[in-house]
C-alpha cells in the first residue's frame, strides 16, 4: 500500500471505529432513568406535611418544601449540617458537624435559629444523637426497606409485623447502578420517602397502587437526608427538650 | 574496505577498528573506491571529504550535567509547589489565576525561545518546559471553571481538558516530541469522558469501551504515520486498547475481559505483520493480564483454584513461548518505520 494510501486509510478507519463506538455507546450504555411524574408540575393536596432535605454544596442548606408539592424554600444554611428532624412542635432540627456536634433549632418559617444544643451520650447532660434509621419502622413493627442487586432492577419492599412482604415499588431495566435508599414511613404511616441514586425524593403510597411522584429533584446521589413532618404526629420526631 | 595496516587482527576486527578508529581515513578510501568505480566523480569526492570533514562545534551537554539539571530543577519546582501550597488555601482567585498564569505562560514563553536553539538536549529541554506549560493551561482553566464559574465537578473536568487538548495539539504540531504526543493523549482521552459524564445517566460501563477506541484510533493514526514518533504512538495506542477493557472489568462486567484478550490477540498479529516490536510486547502483556481473569472468571468456580492456577500456567506459558517465536520473526526484519 503506497504512503498516502495508508494515510487516507488510517484516518477513514480510526474515524469509523469513533464512530461506531460513539453509535455503541450511547445505544447501549445511555439508559435512561425511570420517569415518574413530578409533585411540582402537579401537585396533589391528599398529601399532608412538610418535608425538609439537605443539599451539599459549598454549605450545607435545609431546605422545605410541601409534601403535596410545589416551591421548595432554603431555610437556613451551616458550614456541615446534615440528618434534619422536626420537633413535635414543627421546629426543623439539624445537626451541625461544624465545631462541636450541636443540634441547631431552627424555625422552618423564618430560617432562625431559636437554640443550639450540645450533642452528648444521654448520661452527660446532652440529650443522645437521633438515631438515623428509625424512621424506618412503623409503631406497629412494620418496616421499610430497599434491595438492590446491581443489575438494572430496584425495590423498595415493606416487611408488616406479620412477616408477610409486600413489594412497593420495583423498577426494571434501569441503569445497572440505580437503585432506592433511606426510605421512611411518613409520620402517619401511610405512605413512604423514598431517596434514589438520581437524586431524587419520590413519595409512594402504601395502600392501593403505589402512584410513586418525585417532590424534590437535584439532591447529591449519596445523601438522600430528609425528614417529613405531619402536625399532630410526632412519632419521628426529635426531643431535644429533655436535653 | 581499506585495510589499516593492524595485520596482527582478523579482517572483521580491522574493518570494525578502521571504522571506530579511523573514520576520516575510512572516507577518503571509500571515495577513492566509488571513484575509480564511476559512482561519483573527482568533484563530487571532494566536495563529500570537504563537507564530511569540515571542522564542527560539539553542542553536546554531558548527559550528566543533563541529569543533573533536571533534578535540579524538578526539585526547585517541587519546592516552589510546596510553598505555593501552604498559602493556596487563603489565595483569593483571581490571586491563583495569576500565579498560575504566570507559571504557565513563562514555561511557553521558555520553551518556544528555547525551541529555536540547535541542540538535542535543549530541545529535549524545550519539550519539558512546553510539556508543563501544557499541563498549567489545562490547570489554569480548572481553576476558572471551578473557583471562578463554580461550574460542577465535571463541567470543570471538561473545561479543563478541553483547553489542554487545543493548547496540547497546537504545541505538538510545533515539537512533535513523544512528551507532547503523551499529553494530546491524555486530553485526547478526558475530554469525551467528561463529555460523556454530563449525559443525565452517564454510561459509566462504556468508558473503558470509549479509551479502546481511542487507543485503536491512536494506533491506526500511528500506523498511517500521522503521529510522531510513531514508537510513542504504538506504545500510547496499546495502552489505551488494554487499559479500556481492564476499565470496563472494574465495573463487575465480565465481557470486556474477552475484548481485552482479543485486542491482545490482534496486537500479536499485527506485531508480525508490521515487525514491531513495541505491539508485540503489549500484546504479550495483554495476554498476561486477561488470560488469568478470563479462567478465574469463568473456570473458578467449576474447576476450583487449583485447577484454574494449574491452567493460567499452562497458559501463560504457552503465551511465553508463542511470545519468544513470534519475537524472533519481528526482529528478524525491522521495518523502516521503527528505525525511524
Amino acid at each position: 500500500m503506497k504512503a498516502e494510501q495508508r494515510a487516507i486509510v488510517s484516518i477513514v478507519a480510526a474515524v469509523s471505529v469513533l464512530v461506531v463506538v460513539t453509535v455503541i455507546i450511547f445505544v447501549f450504555g445511555v439508559i435512561p432513568l425511570p420517569d415518574f411524574p413530578s409533585l411540582a408540575d402537579r401537585p396533589d393536596p391528599s398529601i399532608p406535611g412538610t418535608i425538609a432535605y439537605v443539599i451539599h454544596a459549598r454549605e450545607s442548606c435545609i431546605h422545605t418544601v410541601p409534601a403535596s408539592g410545589g416551591t421548595a424554600t432554603e431555610v437556613w444554611c451551616g458550614q456541615y449540617a446534615d440528618l434534619p428532624g422536626w420537633t413535635p412542635d414543627g421546629l426543623l432540627v439539624v445537626t451541625d458537624y461544624f465545631a462541636e456536634p450541636v443540634y441547631v433549632l431552627i424555625d422552618p418559617a423564618t430560617g432562625t435559629e431559636i437554640d443550639r444544643v450540645r450533642i452528648g451520650t444521654g448520661s452527660d447532660g446532652g440529650p443522645e444523637p437521633y438515631p438515623y434509621d428509625l424512621r424506618r419502622q412503623r409503631p406497629d413493627g412494620a418496616v421499610v426497606f430497599t434491595d438492590w442487586k446491581g443489575d438494572g432492577a430496584a425495590t423498595v419492599r415493606v416487611r408488616l409485623a406479620d412477616g408477610t412482604e409486600r413489594t412497593i415499588l420495583s423498577v426494571e431495566d434501569a441503569p445497572r447502578d440505580y437503585n432506592f435508599s433511606d426510605a421512611q414511613w411518613s409520620p402517619d404511616g401511610n405512605r413512604l420517602l423514598i431517596s434514589d441514586s438520581a437524586g431524587r425524593l419520590i413519595i409512594a403510597n402504601l395502600e392501593g397502587t403505589a402512584n410513586p411522584r418525585v417532590v424534590v429533584e437535584g439532591l447529591e446521589t449519596w445523601a438522600g437526608n430528609a425528614a417529613w413532618y405531619i402536625p399532630g404526629n410526632d412519632t419521628y420526631t426529635v426531643d431535644v427538650a429533655g436535653g | 574496505m581499506a585495510a589499516t595496516g593492524r595485520r596482527w587482527k582478523d579482517e572483521d576486527e580491522q574493518e570494525s577498528s578502521t571504522l571506530e578508529d579511523n573514520p576520516v581515513k575510512d572516507l577518503a578510501s571509500s571515495l577513492r573506491d566509488w571513484v575509480a568505480e564511476g559512482l561519483i566523480d573527482e568533484a563530487q569526492a571532494r566536495a563529500i571529504r570537504s563537507h564530511e570533514t569540515a571542522p564542527t562545534e560539539d553542542r553536546r551537554v554531558p548527559l550528566v550535567a543533563e541529569v543533573l539539571g533536571y533534578l535540579g530543577g524538578s526539585l526547585a519546582l517541587i519546592a516552589a509547589f510546596i510553598l505555593v501550597g501552604e498559602f493556596w488555601a487563603d489565595l483569593q482567585a483571581w490571586a491563583r489565576l495569576l500565579l498560575v498564569g504566570a507559571g504557565t505562560t513563562a514555561f511557553l514563553a521558555a520553551g518556544w525561545f528555547t525551541k529555536s536553539v540547535d541542540n538535542e538536549a535543549i530541545d529535549r529541554l524545550s519539550s519539558f518546559l512546553w510539556a508543563l506549560g501544557t499541563a498549567g493551561v489545562a490547570f489554569w482553566f480548572g481553576l476558572l471553571a471551578n473557583d471562578v464559574l463554580e461550574t460542577e465537578p465535571e463541567t470543570t473536568a471538561l473545561i479543563a481538558s478541553a483547553a489542554g487538548l487545543l493548547v496540547g495539539y497546537a504545541v505538538y504540531r510545533l515539537s512533535p516530541r513523544s512528551l507532547q504526543q503523551i499529553l494530546l493523549g491524555g486530553a485526547a482521552v478526558a475530554t469525551p469522558l467528561s463529555l460523556l459524564a454530563h449525559l443525565d445517566q452517564p454510561p459509566e460501563e462504556f468508558y473503558g469501551l470509549a479509551i479502546w477506541a481511542i487507543g485503536v484510533a491512536w494506533l491506526l493514526l500511528a500506523w498511517g504515520r500521522h503521529l510522531r514518533p510513531p514508537t510513542t504512538a504504538y506504545a500510547l495506542g496499546s495502552v489505551g486498547v488494554l487499559l479500556g477493557p481492564q476499565v470496563m472489568r472494574f465495573n463487575d462486567v465480565t465481557w470486556p475481559m474477552l475484548l481485552g484478550l482479543v485486542t491482545a490477540g490482534v496486537l500479536l498479529t499485527f506485531s508480525v505483520t508490521l515487525r514491531n516490536t513495541i505491539l508485540l510486547g503489549f500484546g504479550a502483556a495483554g495476554i498476561f493480564i486477561f488470560v488469568p481473569q478470563i479462567i478465574f472468571e469463568y473456570f473458578g468456580d467449576t474447576i476450583g483454584v487449583p485447577l484454574a492456577l494449574f491452567l493460567t500456567g499452562v497458559v501463560l506459558l504457552g503465551g511465553a513461548l508463542l511470545v519468544a517465536r513470534l519475537r524472533t520473526e519481528v526482529v528478524s526484519e525491522p521495518r523502516v518505520e521503527e528505525q525511524r
